[in-house]
């Protein structure tokens, strides 16, 4: 029997958290249009995670910890942007986003606590914004198939300038 | 005849198993394959999805369930997800990449290559020949549907005079050339490798679509071959060999140092079952296949680990090391070491 995909019933993040998420995201794979290369803001791989950790641990089985991990770590990483420049992640500017992230993936981003696991953090993010860039739509990023039509990947290749 | 009460039972329907089912059926033996897992079908792999398949491995056990326990040099165990087995009858033959290439001359005599064996190691000289198992490579190359092309270059195995693969090599890729070229300016003798895949339709399985989804993926066409489509199968067509799924061994029995059956589980929280013959074999993988026989009082467990893990640290884990935690439906992290050593061919790639 072909496996059925799983269906997305509701979203995890609230406005906030998900404006976050999106800011985050938009620097791991930023757009460059100049290039003709979309960007994980095009391909709604926000999307993606907020479906994604809705589903049961049966799709997954991670998924519950990924759930633990967010709910628990985007509070404080959004604690450490106010202490650093007064304001919430999603309001953050494209270089303030880039230095955020960059001492986030080597752990080295301060005022966090000891055990908060930067590093680890980071790259869960990173490989979720992967995901909800290159998967398959039917997960609910990669919109309109953005990606693969970038890739030429199932498609002929196209420019997103 | 009652595949009840067999006269051989055999222990995981992968590769080796179903090669071993489907040549003892077509001699007249009542076969029974016990197999822990269920069938999976051509198109149980599709649609085709990398996060599904791979990154979610669906195809592998749980490490949670069905784990493998891990002692690093820490000494603590560590639950770790067995990549190396399919999660369906036929094992890890329903994911590999079925690269099908003979073992070496060299391969039988490892012992003899070194003057002087690796320190803490066991090695042994096989007690056969290359020669000896060369009509079996050439009939399990002909039932595996194997495509390749004997005598490309000097750095292949040796085959008989006149001998040829089942179905050529497939199409080469366009890096192949690259790649050949790039060897060859090496000093090395590349060749184009052969495959457990069909350049062409054969035996009612069609030919490679080059679908990208291949190793670590079922074959949604069965070109690639699997077990349960090249050798199972027809061990069940012969009418003497049953397949029983979801039958999950828990030990081998034994009297007086002889083995007279075996114990299996159909539902992990249920009461273990028996089962008699006059033959047992265990193919559930390399290391696993130990598993059953603990409870056998004269085998040295060390002794026999030894060889598979030679020059690791594993070896001072002493006899509790290189066990893998098969069979599976277990939650507990048992002491036990895990620790796949490997030989690396000893022909390389050079003259
Ligand atoms: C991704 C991948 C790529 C590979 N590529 C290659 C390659 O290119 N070339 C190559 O030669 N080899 C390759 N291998 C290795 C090869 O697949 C294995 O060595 C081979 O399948 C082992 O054969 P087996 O019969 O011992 O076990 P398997 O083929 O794994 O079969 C074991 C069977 O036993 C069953 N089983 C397990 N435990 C129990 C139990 N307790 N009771 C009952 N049944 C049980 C399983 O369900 C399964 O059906 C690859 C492996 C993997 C995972
Ligand atoms: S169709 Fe070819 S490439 Fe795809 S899984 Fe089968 S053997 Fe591999």
């Amino acid at each position: 029997m072909e496996w059925e995909p799983p269906t997305p019933d509701g979203q995890f993040f609230d406005g906030p958290s998900l404006a976050r998420i999106k800011a985050l995201f938009s620097r791991i794979f930023p757009a460059r249009a100049n290039e003709g290369v979309p960007g994980a803001i095009d391909a709604g791989a926000f999307d993606y995670l907020d479906h994604l950790l809705v589903f049961e641990a049966s799709v997954y089985r991670e998924i519950p910890k990924w759930r633990a991990l967010y709910r628990h770590a985007l509070p404080i990483l959004n604690e450490a942007a106010l202490h650093h420049y007064d304001t919430n992640i999603e309001n953050l500017t494209a270089d303030q986003l880039d230095a955020f992230l960059t001492a986030l993936s080597s752990g080295s981003l301060a005022g966090l606590p000891d055990d908060f696991g930067q590093i680890h953090f980071f790259s869960t993010l990173r490989q979720h914004c992967l995901q909800g860039c290159f998967s398959d739509s039917r997960w609910g990023g990669n919109a309109d198939d953005i990606m693969w039509r970038w890739l030429g990947y199932q498609y002929d290749r196209e420019d997103f300038s | 005849m009652s595949f009840d009460a067999p006269d051989v039972i055999i222990v995981g329907g992968g590769a080796g198993g179903s090669t071993a089912a489907y040549a003892l059926a077509k001699r007249g033996f009542t076969v029974t394959v016990l197999d822990k897992c269920q069938t999976y079908q051509a198109e149980d792999f599709t649609p085709f999805d990398e996060l599904h398949f791979a990154s979610f491995g669906a195809l592998t056990p749980s490490p949670v369930t069905d784990p493998d326990v891990y002692v690093g040099h820490s000494g603590k165990p560590r639950k770790v997800n067995r990549w190396w087995v399919g999660n369906m009858v036929g094992g890890a033959s329903m994911i590999w990449e079925s690269n099908l290439i003979r073992f070496t001359k060299e391969d039988f005599q490892v012992r003899s290559l070194f003057d002087t064996p690796p320190a803490g190691s066991s090695l042994q000289d096989w007690p056969w020949s290359y020669e000896t198992f060369e009509p079996y490579f050439e009939r399990a190359e002909d039932e595996w549907g194997v495509s390749g092309k004997a005598g490309q270059t000097s750095s292949q195995e040796p085959f008989r005079a006149g001998y040829e693969y089942p179905t050529p090599p497939l199409a080469p890729h366009p890096s192949t050339q690259f790649l050949q070229d790039t060897f060859a300016r090496a000093g090395m003798s590349p060749y184009l490798g052969p495959k457990g895949i069909n350049s062409m339709d054969r035996d009612d399985c069609p030919e490679c679509m080059f679908c990208g989804f291949c190793q670590g993926y079922g074959c949604s066409i069965t070109d690639r071959a699997g077990s349960n489509s090249r050798v199972l199968n027809k061990a069940v067509e012969t009418g003497k060999c049953e397949l029983r799924e979801n039958h999950c061994v828990t030990r081998v029995d034994h009297e007086n140092g002889v083995v007279k059956g075996v114990y299996y589980k159909t539902d992990p929280d249920g009461p273990e079952h028996h089962m008699t013959a006059p033959l047992v074999i265990v193919a559930v993988q390399a290391i696993q296949s130990a598993q059953p026989y603990w409870a056998l009082p004269h085998v040295s467990y060390q002794g026999c680990f030894r060889s598979l893990v030679s020059g690791s640290r594993a070896l001072e884990f002493g006899p509790r090391l290189c066990a893998a935690l098969g069979p599976g439906w277990t939650e507990d992290s048992l002491s036990i070491a895990t620790h796949i050593g490997q030989f690396t061919a000893a022909r390389s790639l050079h003259d």
